[in-house]
């Protein structure tokens, strides 16, 4: 995980998009199959929530450190993952550093009462950058660390259909090659969604984030959140237009009955989850094409796509 | 109590720290008559005084930097070399800052308070290590004064450098680095891993190679950049603000990257690590501080510029006596760009 998490170190940090996609393509290049597929799970614009909650990571270190190392750290760094991964102490040449496929298999057997242990021996053996990758995968807290237009062009030469380009997994690859299981019961599909929010980009590495929703009754809820880099002038455009609110480097744009940005989303399949106001989530979601000349009627309704979920098996049988 | 004694060894003025009995400043802010300097950077070394005391590797670094007439006097003082300055015993001794650096040790009476000036505690082939003394008081600074920072080896760090020029082949590397100390650490330690290829480096930054060759640190070949015409590779060592020179030449666009400790943490790297952070500083991390001030073992610490309250917490929990000092000035502008 060491040199994954050095890799998006350097992924956030190059400025052109030519260099980022060769630093990912030489990366990709340099992993057994174990670990790629296992790198491509990680890297999946949708992995779902991790299997420990950052809370827990960070009574651990705050009672390692204290409250009050603990805060000014949190306070300085900022951001919570992070400061766990900075914070957290290692032995030196105690632990052999995990490699993904090994934290991937970890994280698939591992009972709930072994987790804790096993997290903390992997961090204790990895550097800073692995550290802060691996408690990103653990606490499902890496969200689209690489853009996934350079996954999309980086995974197919590598012979796997990495769920960015829903329409390309047909092959069944996909099966043997995602341990966390990227395949959807519900399968590949399309929706309508409008536009939401905007937020602006900390970095030039990074594209506009986008929140598209659905409608659900008189209003929307949101089921997906974008990196809208390839339409950023269209949604520039729109955002000149048809702000209504900011929120710092967040916008509210118009979705009404005769203004919204309506997007094609792709998806690789469709889940249940109680995290999300839509009561479901898109795996793999990705965005296909944008129009700005589109109402709010023009987004599809959020029945269209609970209604592809099985029907619920009820617990305790 | 010596500690007592200890603190009236130093008082604290708008100059900077001032020493009644020697009646001289350690690197005082303003022109003074009479000062002792711990290292050769600008925000420690300002020219303009009457006499200056340092040592004979800082006085050079003055010398080239600010001319020969930086100072109306300069005698030099060799490490543990003892001189005395009215009631007041002075020495000065390897802070592992950069070449040159040291730590102030003043002693009166009999009580002992010792400026640590900057410092590290890891390996620098450019420069002798710095050595823990006893003493009262302890003054160390702490601009990397939080448990997140933990800098990694730079050996590491140089290595990532390495595989990002196998990486980007035929692109030239532009590394934004201190002239001073930064620049000299980074092409030793790129020589130590065998890159034997000509680096370019701006005028600053060559005067200073030269100086540090003429102190028995060999660099290799070492080039003016003023001449390069055309990018096609390879290392180049120099300021920030070469970036936009470099931007301008003919070539394949150069990758920049900064060398310093803030860039361990992703928020600062964003602001201004250019396409290669490295985390690579000539300044103590937390770990290093920490263990720095067990073995000095001090009556008390001062803790100043730079992050003071948790190594003031983490003093109370160790109940060492501790105590913040803020003096103005120092690394004000470099300490949050570059070191």
């Amino acid at each position: 995980m060491n040199r994954f998490g050095n890799m998006l170190r350097q992924m956030e940090a190059l400025a052109d998009r030519r260099d980022r996609q060769q630093l990912l393509d030489a990366y990709l290049d340099s992993l057994p199959l174990e670990d790629l597929a296992a790198i491509a799970s990680f890297l999946s614009p949708n992995p779902g929530p991790g299997p420990f909650p950052t809370r827990r990571l960070r009574t651990m270190i705050e009672q390692h450190w204290g409250k009050d190392l603990f805060s000014l750290s949190h306070a300085y760094v900022g951001n919570l993952a992070e400061t766990i991964a900075l914070l957290w102490p290692t032995q030196a040449g105690s632990n052999r550093p995990v490699t993904p496929g090994e934290l991937a298999q970890g994280l698939r057997t591992a009972g709930q009462l072994e987790l804790p242990a096993l997290i903390s021996q992997w961090l204790s053996g990895a550097d800073a950058a692995g550290r802060h990758a691996i408690v990103r995968v653990v606490t499902g807290t890496l969200r689209q660390p690489v853009p996934a237009e350079l996954l999309a062009a980086a995974f197919p030469r590598k012979g796997i259909h990495l769920p960015t380009r829903p329409t390309a997994q047909a092959d069944g690859t996909q099966a043997e090659l995602f341990p966390s299981g990227t395949i959807s019961d519900t399968g590949p599909g399309e929706t309508q969604a409008a536009l939401l929010y905007v937020e602006r980009p900390r970095t030039r590495s990074q594209g506009l984030t986008c929140t598209f929703g659905l409608r659900s009754g008189a209003g929307f809820v949101p089921v997906a959140r974008l990196d809208a880099r390839g339409f950023s002038s269209i949604i520039e455009a729109f955002l000149a237009k048809h702000t209504t609110r900011r929120f710092g480097p967040t916008y509210e744009v118009t979705h009404d009955a005769r203004t919204a940005l309506v997007a094609t989303i792709a998806f690789a399949g469709v889940d249940a989850s109680n995290r999300n106001r839509a009561g479901i989530t898109l795996r793999a979601p990705c965005l296909v094409a944008v129009t700005a000349a589109a109402t709010a009627q023009d987004a599809d309704d959020i029945a269209n796509l609970t209604s592809r979920l099985p029907t619920p098996t009820p617990r305790g049988y | 109590m010596t500690v007592g004694r200890a603190r009236d060894i130093l008082q604290l003025r708008p100059q900077g720290l001032y020493c009644p009995e020697a009646d001289a400043f350690i690197d005082p802010v303003r022109k003074v008559d009479r000062a002792i300097i711990t290292h050769g950077h600008a925000d420690h070394a300002r020219p303009g005084h009457g006499a200056v005391l340092a040592t004979p590797a800082t006085i050079d670094i003055m010398k080239t930097r600010y001319g020969a007439r930086f100072a109306t006097t300069a005698q030099p003082l060799r490490y543990g070399e003892i001189l005395n300055m009215g009631k007041a015993r002075i020495a000065l001794l390897p802070a592992g800052h950069v070449l040159g650096s040291a730590q102030v040790l003043v002693e009166v009476g009999g009580a002992r308070i010792v400026v640590s000036g900057d410092y590290k505690r890891s390996s620098d082939p450019t420069c002798p290590s710095f050595e823990p003394v006893a003493c009262d008081i302890f003054i160390t600074e702490a601009t990397f004064g939080l448990p997140v920072f933990r800098h990694p080896p730079a050996d590491d760090e140089v290595g990532r450098l390495l595989e990002s020029m196998r990486l980007f082949a035929g692109r030239t590397h532009h590394i934004a680095a201190y002239s001073l100390g930064k620049a000299q650490r980074l092409i030793a330690l790129l020589r130590r891993q065998a890159y034997d290829e000509p680096i370019l480096v701006d005028r600053a930054t060559l005067a200073l190679c030269d100086l540090y060759a003429s102190h028995g640190i060999n660099l290799g070949d070492v080039r003016p950049l003023g001449r390069a015409g055309k990018l096609s590779g390879g290392l180049i060592i120099a300021p920030p603000s070469a970036r936009d020179i470099l931007q301008t030449m003919a070539g394949p666009p150069p990758l920049t990257s900064f060398a310093s400790g803030w860039m361990g943490v992703a928020k600062r790297a964003r602001q201004g690590g250019g396409d290669l952070p490295l985390i690579i500083s000539d300044h103590a991390d937390w770990p290093e501080l920490t263990r720095t001030i067990e073995e000095v073992k001090p009556g008390e610490v001062w803790i100043t510029h730079g992050e003071e309250a948790a190594l003031l917490a983490w003093a109370r929990t160790r109940k060492i006596e501790a105590r913040p000092l803020s003096i103005k000035g120092y690394g004000a502008d470099s300490g949050t760009e570059l070191e």
